[in-house]
């Protein structure tokens, strides 16, 4: 069963003084359990109103979705989801008393209450700023007490948006092995991030999102092999293949690239000319280019 | 229920200093008006908590007309409507918060009006009065204030709350259908002696009414956007 979907959602922003925008248009996605997916796009793609829409801040002006297999807005669906917002806000009061009562608010009572707010707070490094009240607390550290607040039901599901922005390396650790426990306890997270790292350390599968639509999605491998070209490392020839382009030649060994249709016949050629194969690899790209092609509509990715 | 606690409590806790100013100002307007060498006048007592009980319930109008406005702004709204909270517990947290505070505030009235009049057991069914009305007439305001804005803006919310709340006062006769009317009259009459059981019981009627409609109406509102 899967735990987020959306079906062909629409939302429009109106205002009375304002040209009516689209923030998302048929906007369709599926989650299943136990997995972590990357939500990426560019800025005013349209992702945190899905993820709004998702958690019941926002209305779909058409379509409809399901989380936890309940319709979008159903309070006992929420009970059961930890959400970190775009930018986290609390009520002035110590962290560990903001945790608290985001876990009354879900539904959980004391001793567990206690317990799994100081768990949280030592697993995202706050325990000894613990007493300390949250107004006085940095971007960063509000940051941490976001993704805390977002473990404290021990969700079946997980919707973060940004979850290490403004976040150092050490914290960042952090959140990454909460992530990865989760998932490896069969929690599901959804994980909207402009940290290209974060999601393809992390991710299973990715969606990309530009004006309100899903322009191409995949398991993160498959996005990152979806080069066309292999990379070729030989010794002791001279004879490279005509379409062999990015030469670097270094001691004895020279690597090149060629596309993935002339790697057969690239081979055989090195070896009838007396060269010795030593690698042979489907070139990957970086998220980061990968992005940069969806963007451009250059994916030769499937769109859902 | 627990969440709406929780919501009240944190609202409480948001306004704590207004709270404690509102709080003090009764004692420090009958520190004015007592003197420990003649009896209080009390047409002067009168005049007092009739200016007070006003303040009161404005502070609750205000106070009940911004809250969503205000949690909106401060994004704080989208951390706790993402949790298990109904809109509708969501909206009985401000008006309960709204309430307790003008209760507060009403209770700091009454014990002042004590200091200045002497516990006789006519002033304490005299305060009892002025407590309970006062609390019941601050929910609803509160009440009525967050109906109008969840669809209006807080300035304008405030205000139509406000003209349907006080104008009344204004005018000689009473109609049952507005109890905040009698309440305000039975809180600041020095000769009134019982409770307007009526009033009330219409004005809690009315209260629930004013959340079963303002409900639905925060339902079908989004809540996570740029208000700027």
């Amino acid at each position: 069963m899967p735990v987020l979907e959306f079906e062909h959602i629409s939302k429009r922003y109106r205002s009375l003084f304002r040209e009516e925008r689209w923030a998302l248009r048929d906007f369709s996605l599926l989650l299943e359990a136990g997995e972590i997916v990357g939500f990426l796009g560019p800025n005013g793609a349209g992702k945190t109103t899905a993820i709004n829409i998702a958690v019941g801040l926002v209305h779909a002006t058409s379509g409809s979705g399901t989380l936890l297999g309940k319709e979008f807005g159903e309070v006992s669906a929420r009970r059961r989801v930890g959400f970190l917002p775009e930018s986290p806000a609390y009520y002035h009061r110590n962290a560990r008393a903001t945790l608290k009562m985001c876990g009354a608010l879900n539904g959980l009572r004391e001793p567990e209450l206690s317990r799994r707010a100081s768990q949280l707070l030592a697993a995202v490094g706050l325990d000894d700023e613990a007493e300390r009240n949250v107004g006085k607390f940095s971007r960063g550290m509000l940051q941490r007490v976001g993704v805390a607040q977002a473990f404290i039901n021990d969700p079946d599901l997980l919707i973060l948006d940004e979850p290490t922005s403004a976040l150092d390396p050490i914290s960042r650790l952090h959140i990454r092995r909460l992530l990865l426990d989760a998932r490896n306890r069969g929690k599901s997270v959804f994980l909207s991030s402009h940290q290209l790292s974060e999601i393809e350390l992390l991710c299973d599968r990715i969606f990309f999102v530009q004006a309100g639509r899903v322009v191409a999605a995949g398991s993160t491998g498959e996005l990152l092999r979806s080069s066309e070209a292999c990379e070729i490392t030989v010794s002791n020839t001279n004879g490279l293949p005509a379409s062999a382009v990015d030469i670097q030649r270094q001691a004895d060994q020279t690597t090149f690239t060629i596309p993935v249709s002339e790697q057969r016949a690239a081979i055989e050629q090195i070896w009838a000319a007396g060269g010795t194969l030593i690698r042979v690899a489907r070139k990957t790209k970086s998220l980061e280019e990968v992005f940069i092609d969806v963007m451009n509509g250059n994916s030769g990715e499937r769109t859902p | 229920m627990r969440a709406v606690l929780l919501l009240a409590g944190s609202f409480i806790r948001q306004n704590r200093w207004l709270m404690l100013a509102f709080v003090g100002w009764p004692f420090l307007m009958s520190a004015f008006e007592w003197s420990p060498h003649h009896a209080v006048n009390l047409d002067d007592v009168n005049a007092i908590v009739q200016q007070e009980v006003f303040y009161g319930l404005a502070i609750a109008d205000f106070l009940a007309s911004a809250a969503i406005y205000n949690e909106k702004r401060s994004r704080r709204i989208a951390g706790v409507l993402s949790k298990g909270v109904s809109r509708a517990q969501y909206l009985l947290g401000l008006i309960a918060g709204s309430t307790v505070f003008g209760g507060v505030y009403f209770v700091a009235i009454a014990v002042s009006v004590m200091w200045l009049l002497g516990p006789s057991s006519s002033e304490l069914h005299r305060v009892a009065v002025l407590i309970i009305c006062g609390l019941v007439a601050s929910g609803w305001v509160a009440a009525l204030a967050v109906l109008f804005s969840v669809v209006l803006h807080p300035i304008l919310a405030a205000a139509i709350a406000g003209i349907i709340a006080f104008a009344p006062l204004a005018m000689t006769g009473t109609s049952i259908f507005l109890p905040l009317t009698v309440l305000v009259r039975g809180m600041t009459s020095l000769s009134a002696r019982n409770f307007e059981w009526p009033s009330i019981l219409i004005a809690l009627v009315e209260t629930a009414i004013f959340v079963l409609v303002s409900s639905p109406l925060f339902q079908r509102s989004d809540v996570a956007v740029n208000l700027e």
